[in-house]
């Protein structure tokens, strides 16, 4: 089933009298259960692209269908409350709200939704028990580390069993080993919770957990790889071969 | 390494004097970055600067108009003397006369050039008669439009007054004719044309006077705000039975004597030894002593108020810079990154402060100058005086720019301080300022105490001379200020928990987050709820000040204005006629009543000037009463001391000369100086409680007074108040030219001067809450600014701009309700302390009331403004750019 469908997707910026084609173009399909790397040199628009599907943005042209919503056809209200209930976002720089407790954080969708967060009590531990941060439940942002807050982070962006989870460069701010553990979370969510999953890197290892890598460049998707296309399973070169090749021809 | 850096960076050494020119380089580059910050950001620079202007306006327009009042009053006595350096009035100042013997007396002494003499009397306009009324203002009473005929001696006046003659001609030496010089505004006023037969209205009937000249409202056209005629001598003394008095006697030295102050001085000696203790010799301005004195209190209050506006505006200001600081931490650690030092940061920042002190305090002037005008006119009305001179002092215009420019320094220092703090790698990801430690906060709490209850123990326990009182008491009340607003900041975190689930019940879930937010950034926060706290409680104790002011005032009114009806002249009135009007169907007691100046013998001339009000003993009682401070049980015993020649002195005369019941108080009188016991001590507002009250017969053998300027009539139970004013006005209204009015309208009179005399101070008041509200809108776009990546992570999670708007609306909610609950607690104290202040000062006895209104118009205040003011940040958050924010480092 396709969870997110970009068609014919165009992004413009006007800076000054330029007109910069962010995206130019591009199609784009999640099915359900997918896990998707988007990846290419940098100002190739995969950030821009991570934007439009989530609705933080609008297309300059073409369409994107998210939970079989056409987002250019809704108001800005209504494609807030998609992203609230279908789409859970992670970001480089954590973002959590720094006076709430690492519970609150992962509650506070919930929260703005207006729903009883005393009835999601269940699977607010649940989360916490995913993402090993039971015992911190109570510690404010300031009182975890970088990989802790991600994975508070994480533990947000699923807790309204979205549709899909847009990660942008989830690992980015971390050091190997927590970037590691994230990747893995991010991984066994995907396999055995069967969340959809979509992230943004320009780290190859990071990409290799993915079961797909989207290339860019200049704006349009000029590659695909699957990881079952990687010769003996070497995924990672294979996408590093394609990124060389990508950052060659610039 | 300097080279690497660049051009401009690399000037930054100063060494010998070859480098003297890059030194205006490297100057002017600062300069420019600071102008250039201050213009990037002009929003931020204008609400900061409106804390300066607001702050300098206010001082400035309260001194112009203090001084402008001040000045109008000493123009107005001053240039009527025109030449004259010295003026000799009787001492008794009862506005009886002297004989104008001393005038020869007088001439012979050695420096005087000339002694120019006068008389004059207060009459009205047939044709004004009926439309006469009765007014006041702060300043004592006015005669509503009566006439000044001043009489001259037109060869000798001309040595001491000059009159801009614009038609007609002037006095003749030598004229004894009825002939009148009017002023111009007088004139026109009143259709006077030259050659017009005016009729005036004398003790017995009327007389006409000839309009001979017309002369400008300028120098002694001036008097009575320019309602004045100037005759000859003796037609006054014709008219008025006052053949052979003189009123003053103005001196003009001789130039050796007036150039010198020391020879000036020796000739005003010379003259009190020669015309001896019955009369005063003064400088022509201190006639307007009783007037300035009357005012004083209140032009203190205001003085008083417009320095709280300036405390609420540094606040301001520190805040405001605080703020900006931490919106350039990235960029000032970019400087510092690229070579720049502590000391050049240190610089930039108060060049800055420099730039924004001096336009705010510009902008502050010009405001001032405006406001002044309002403020001028509100003044006129309330003290009665017609203001005839803009002052705009030098000192005082000096005093708002340097206070503006150096209040704004003095509240940099601290930020332009932790700018050179700022680590170049720390600076350059933008993060929330740390929080400082509990320590400081818990020192504050402490010192913050200490100061609130040194100031309190200043206007309670320690016992200060008059002349400092106000002074110190000012000081007492800016420490206790002071002391609440260190108190806030360790306060913050218990408050914010107490407030919470009330602003989470009023904002729902984005009230949870909105509330707890106020926790951060608790250095701004705790200065935005303190100025919240000062504002709200200037409300609070500025309306428990005036209502405790009113409610004395009320029962004053309502005991000592008694009766029903009030009868009145522009003339005063012969004695005799309080049994015609008593036996009046439906009347049932009539009681005299006059009022004339009065001075303690043995004091100087600058003692009090008081006014003696003169009621019959026998009839008063039964129409009216007074407030004692003594026991009632003595009132029987007061009332017969009284109706001995006992006199009921006011609380503040009594404490100003430390008096109580028994003691004698000494006046200078027609039959010299004469001791009077003090019968009692009573609450009275008349002339601003520099009154004493004393039986009608002590005016007549003392002061030679035989008429009476009112009577007050009781009527008897069920008569109609309309029928006997009425029957009154019929009867005797045009023979006598009587004005007639019912005590409650008398009473609502005297309300409605209150009411506007302390609606002036609520207008100060709103200053803090106006300052405050800046304060709260500098806080929360700062606060929109810093979580900028925060607000766009929520917006992308699902918060919609309108939950956005209601959690910024509940975050100013919950500073509000701190803000409120702080300005309660605080303004309750600080209106005690406010009562106390002015009983000190005035002498009253001041009752100690605050109105539950007060309490709920502070709340109401905070509340509103904390959501009025936080409208356009909430709607600056609403708009962030999701992309934009979420990729801000």
């Amino acid at each position: 089933m396709t969870v997110l469908q970009a068609d014919q997707v165009t992004k413009q910026y006007r800076l000054g009298d330029v007109v910069v084609n962010a995206l130019d173009s591009v199609d784009f399909r999640v099915e359900s259960g997918e896990f998707v790397a988007i990846m290419g040199p940098s100002g190739s628009g995969k950030s821009t692209l991570l934007h439009l599907l989530g609705g933080l943005d609008g297309a300059s042209g073409g369409e994107i269908t998210l939970a079989d919503k056409q987002l250019s056809k809704l108001d800005d209200n209504a494609v807030t409350l998609v992203r609230r209930r279908n789409v859970g976002f992670i970001f480089q720089f954590y973002n959590l709200v720094p006076t709430l407790t690492a519970e609150e954080n992962i509650a506070l969708p919930l929260l703005i939704d207006g729903r009883d967060v005393k009835k999601s009590q269940a699977k607010i531990d649940e989360l916490l028990a995913l993402v090993s941060l039971t015992d911190r439940r109570s510690h404010k942002p300031d009182q975890l580390s970088g990989g802790q807050q991600q994975r508070v982070a994480i533990a947000r962006a699923l807790v309204t069993d979205p549709d899909i989870v847009l990660a942008d460069e989830p690992t980015g701010n971390l050091d190997s080993k927590s970037g590691k553990a994230i990747l893995e979370l991010l991984r066994h969510s995907c396999d055995e919770l069967h969340h959809t999953i979509v992230m943004v890197t320009h780290d190859a290892y990071a990409a290799s957990y993915a079961d797909r890598v989207v290339f860019l460049k200049d704006g349009r998707l000029i590659r695909q790889l699957h990881r079952l296309e990687a010769k003996d399973g070497a995924v990672m070169q294979a996408i590093m071969d394609v990124m060389g090749h990508l950052e060659s021809e610039a | 390494m300097k080279r690497k850096i660049g051009y401009h960076f690399s000037l930054f050494t100063f060494h010998g004097h070859a480098m003297s020119t890059r030194r205006t380089a490297t100057l002017s580059s600062l300069y420019a970055l600071a102008f250039r910050n201050l213009w990037t950001r002009k929003t931020r620079t204008l609400l900061t600067a409106l804390g300066i202007v607001l702050g300098v306006a206010v001082i400035l327009a309260i001194n112009i108009a203090n001084s402008s009042t001040l000045a109008s009053i000493n123009t107005i006595f001053d240039e009527a003397s025109g030449l004259a350096d010295l003026v000799i009035v009787p001492s008794s100042l009862t506005g009886q006369g002297f004989n104008e013997a001393a005038l020869g007396r007088v001439k012979s002494i050695e420096g005087v050039e000339a002694a120019v003499p006068s008389v004059s009397a207060t009459t009205l306009l047939a044709q004004d008669a009926k439309g006469w009324s009765f007014n006041f203002g702060l300043g004592g009473a006015t005669g509503g439009n009566s006439l000044l005929l001043f009489g001259i001696d037109p060869e000798a006046d001309q040595k001491a007054r000059q009159y801009n003659l614009i038609a007609g001609r002037f006095l003749k030496p030598g004229e004894r004719s009825y002939s009148a010089v009017f002023t111009q505004d007088y004139a026109d006023e009143k259709n006077i044309e030259l050659g017009d037969d005016v009729d005036v209205l004398l003790p017995n009937g009327t007389g006409t006077l000839r309009a001979v000249g017309i002369v400008k409202k300028d120098g002694p056209g001036l008097l009575n705000s320019g309602a004045v005629a100037f005759v000859p001598l003796e037609v006054v003394h014709e008219l008025f039975e006052r053949g052979g008095e003189l009123d003053q006697i103005d001196i003009v030295a001789t130039a050796e004597a007036s150039r010198s102050t020391q020879k000036l001085t020796a000739l005003r000696e010379a003259l009190r030894d020669k015309v001896g203790s019955k009369f005063l010799v003064n400088y022509p301005a201190q006639r307007g002593q009783i007037v300035t004195q009357q005012l004083a209190t209140y032009q203190q209050g205001l003085s008083f108020f417009s320095m709280i506006a300036l405390f609420v505006g540094g606040f301001l200001i520190y805040n405001a810079f605080t703020m900006t600081i931490v919106e350039r931490t990235q960029e000032i650690g970019l400087l510092r990154a690229l070579g720049v030092s502590r000391r050049q940061t240190l610089r930039l920042v108060m060049i800055e402060a420099a730039l924004l002190g001096v336009i705010g305090s510009f902008f502050g002037v010009f405001f001032g100058l405006i406001m002044a005008q309002g403020l001028i006119a509100l003044m006129a009305t309330i003290t009665a005086t017609e203001i005839v001179t803009i002052s705009i002092p030098a000192e005082g215009l000096f005093t708002a720019l340097l206070v503006g420019l150096g209040v704004t320094l003095i509240s940099s220092l601290l930020p332009a301080w932790r700018a050179t703090r700022i680590s170049p790698l720390a600076a350059l990801r933008i993060k929330g300022r740390e929080d400082p430690s509990g320590a400081p906060r818990k020192l504050g709490f402490v010192a913050g105490a200490e100061f609130v209850i040194v100031g309190m123990l200043f206007v309670y326990a320690v016992p200060l001379r008059d002349a400092v009182v106000f002074q110190v008491g000012s000081f007492a009340v800016f420490v206790m200020l002071l002391g609440a607003t260190l108190m806030v900041p360790l306060s913050l975190d218990f408050m914010e928990k107490f407030v919470r689930p009330v602003i989470s019940r009023l904002f729902g879930r984005e009230g949870i987050i909105g509330a707890g937010n106020i926790q951060r950034s608790r250095g701004r926060t705790s200065l935005t709820v303190a100025a919240l706290m000062v504002g709200v409680s200037m409300v609070i104790s500025i309306g428990a000040m005036s209502r405790s002011f009113q409610k004395d005032i009320d029962a004053w009114v309502d005991t000592s204005v008694g009766g029903d009806l009030i009868v009145r002249s522009p003339l005063h009135m012969q004695s005799e006629f309080g049994s015609r009007l008593a036996s009046l169907p439906g009347v049932e007691a009539v009681t005299p009543g006059r009022y004339f100046g009065v001075k303690r013998a043995s004091g100087t001339s600058e003692d009090l000037a008081l006014v003696f009000q003169a009621l019959d003993p026998q009839t008063y009682w039964d129409v009216a009463s007074f407030q004692f401070s003594e026991d009632r049980e003595l009132l029987p015993q007061i009332k017969q001391d009284f109706a001995d020649g006992g006199l009921l002195v006011s609380t503040t005369v009594a404490d100003y000369y430390q008096l109580k019941r028994g003691d004698t108080f000494a006046l200078e009188t027609r039959r010299g100086v004469q001791s009077f016991p003090i019968a009692g001590i009573v609450s009275d507002f008349t002339g601003q409680g520099f009154v004493l009250n004393g039986p009608i017969e002590i005016m007549r053998r003392y002061f030679g007074i035989s008429d009476v300027d009112r009577f007050t009539l009781k009527l008897a139970p069920g008569t109609d108040v309309n029928a006997v004013k009425q029957a009154i006005e019929d009867q005797y209204g045009r023979s006598r030219n009587l004005q007639v009015e019912t005590t409650e309208s008398f009473r609502a009179r005297i309300r409605e001067l209150t009411n506007r005399a302390f609606g002036l101070l609520d207008v100060l008041a709103s200053i803090g809450v106006i300052v405050a509200a800046l304060g709260v809108i500098n806080t929360l776009m700062m606060n929109v600014l810093e979580r900028r990546r925060e607000i766009g992570a929520l917006r992308s999670i699902g918060m919609t701009r309108a939950q956005i708007i209601r959690m910024i609306l509940a975050e100013a909610g919950a500073m509000g309700a701190i803000g409120a609950v702080f300005g309660i607690g605080f303004g309750i104290l600080l209106s005690r302390v406010f009562v106390e202040g002015m009983k000190i000062m005035t002498g009253y006895r001041l009752e100690f009331s605050l109105p539950f209104q007060s309490l709920l118009l502070g709340l109401a205040i905070a509340l509103i403004v904390s959501q009025v003011a936080a409208l356009y940040p909430a709607w600056k958050g609403s708009r962030v750019n999701i992309v934009e924010a979420i990729k801000h480092e």
